[in-house]
């Protein structure tokens, strides 16, 4: 399996990286990182949140972006 | 001797100390190896020299949390040696390291005769209940900042400062996913406190990860203290404030 890198912009990049099957699972795991990490800052009082999480392969070639705002929850009564 | 790296086995006197070592082996414990699966009978108890033996719950769907870790200040397997011999969760060696390994049949036997082996044996199920009950009031109230922050407290008391870790490793442990893992390690590089590469994390500045913490850990050290009743074999007794 690929291995992905979910990198915080603004804060830094993830030496780590994940494996995953494909671009979509990397995005998918990029989205559930965004809303933990944004509920987490939330709950803390944070007043800054990261803007956008980045999406690379292992040659660090972006491949796709997820903006924190995205990932927010729907509005009651706005589609 | 190097069963005496051991808190617990280096508050035996050589007595009781030489009647447990003909039975006692020095083994490597290999990061990742799975010392008990829950319910599964545990044979054997395990004195680690040095590395982390982890206590870890699994939810259905996936989850898991770290409840309790066990150093060279205590021993894994001994309640159920005394008693019902069946692990209650995942435990899973976090850290390498070497332990002192002995039958669950021979701890037995031990403690029958010797009340006072037992009662040391007793004495660290306490504290290692009280680190767990610390565990679930911090899993819940605390930050995962803080939480991370206590953690690596916890891991240089016992470890030191070189932590051979990966982020999804860590991640599993505090029970969050491994980029909340990569946001908290990235904001504690930046404040010095901490380095990162893939798979290691190096610890730079421990007083500053201290104020950053829950009081958790210090906590913890303190039952450790009340339990043994003295600072000797307390590994955190030497930073303590």
């Amino acid at each position: 399996m690929p291995r992905y890198f979910l990198h915080i912009d603004d804060l830094g990049t993830d030496p780590d990286g994940t494996e995953l099957p494909d671009v979509a699972a990397a995005r998918r795991e990029a989205i559930l990182s965004a809303r933990e990490i944004l509920a987490a800052a939330i709950m803390a009082g944070r007043e800054y949140v990261p803007r956008r999480f980045l999406i690379t392969d292992e040659e660090g070639e972006l491949l796709d972006t997820v903006d924190t705002k995205e990932v927010l929850p729907k509005v009651f009564g706005i589609p | 001797m190097p069963h005496s790296k051991n808190f617990l086995l280096s508050r035996l006197d050589g007595d009781a100390l030489g009647r447990l070592t003909p039975n006692l082996i020095v083994v490597e414990l290999p990061q990742g190896e799975v010392l008990a699966e829950t319910h599964e009978r545990v044979e054997k108890v395990y004195f680690p020299h040095g590395g982390i033996i982890s206590c870890v719950v699994e939810t259905i769907g996936g989850g898991a949390i770290e409840t309790g870790m066990i150093g060279k200040d205590g021993a894994f397997g001994s309640s159920q040696a005394l008693d019902d011999k069946v692990s209650l969760n995942h435990v899973v060696i976090q850290v390498p390291g070497t332990a002192s390994v002995i039958s669950s049949d021979h701890i037995r036997a031990a403690a029958d005769e010797m009340p006072m082996f037992r009662g040391l044996l007793v004495k660290y199920e306490q504290f290692f209940l009280a680190q767990v009950q610390q565990t679930a009031a911090c899993n819940a109230l605390h930050t995962v900042q803080s939480r991370t922050c206590k953690w690596l407290l916890r891991m240089h008391e016992l470890v030191g400062d070189d932590l051979p870790l990966t982020q999804e490793f860590l991640a599993q442990m505090m029970g969050v996913r491994r980029t909340s893992v990569t946001a908290v390690a990235l904001e504690l590089q930046k404040a010095g406190m901490i380095n990162y590469s893939r798979g290691r994390i190096h610890i730079k500045d421990v007083e500053l990860i201290r104020q950053w913490a829950c009081e958790c850990d210090g906590d913890v050290r303190s039952h450790y203290r009340r339990i043994f009743q003295s600072n000797e074999g307390d590994p955190t007794a030497e930073r303590d404030d």
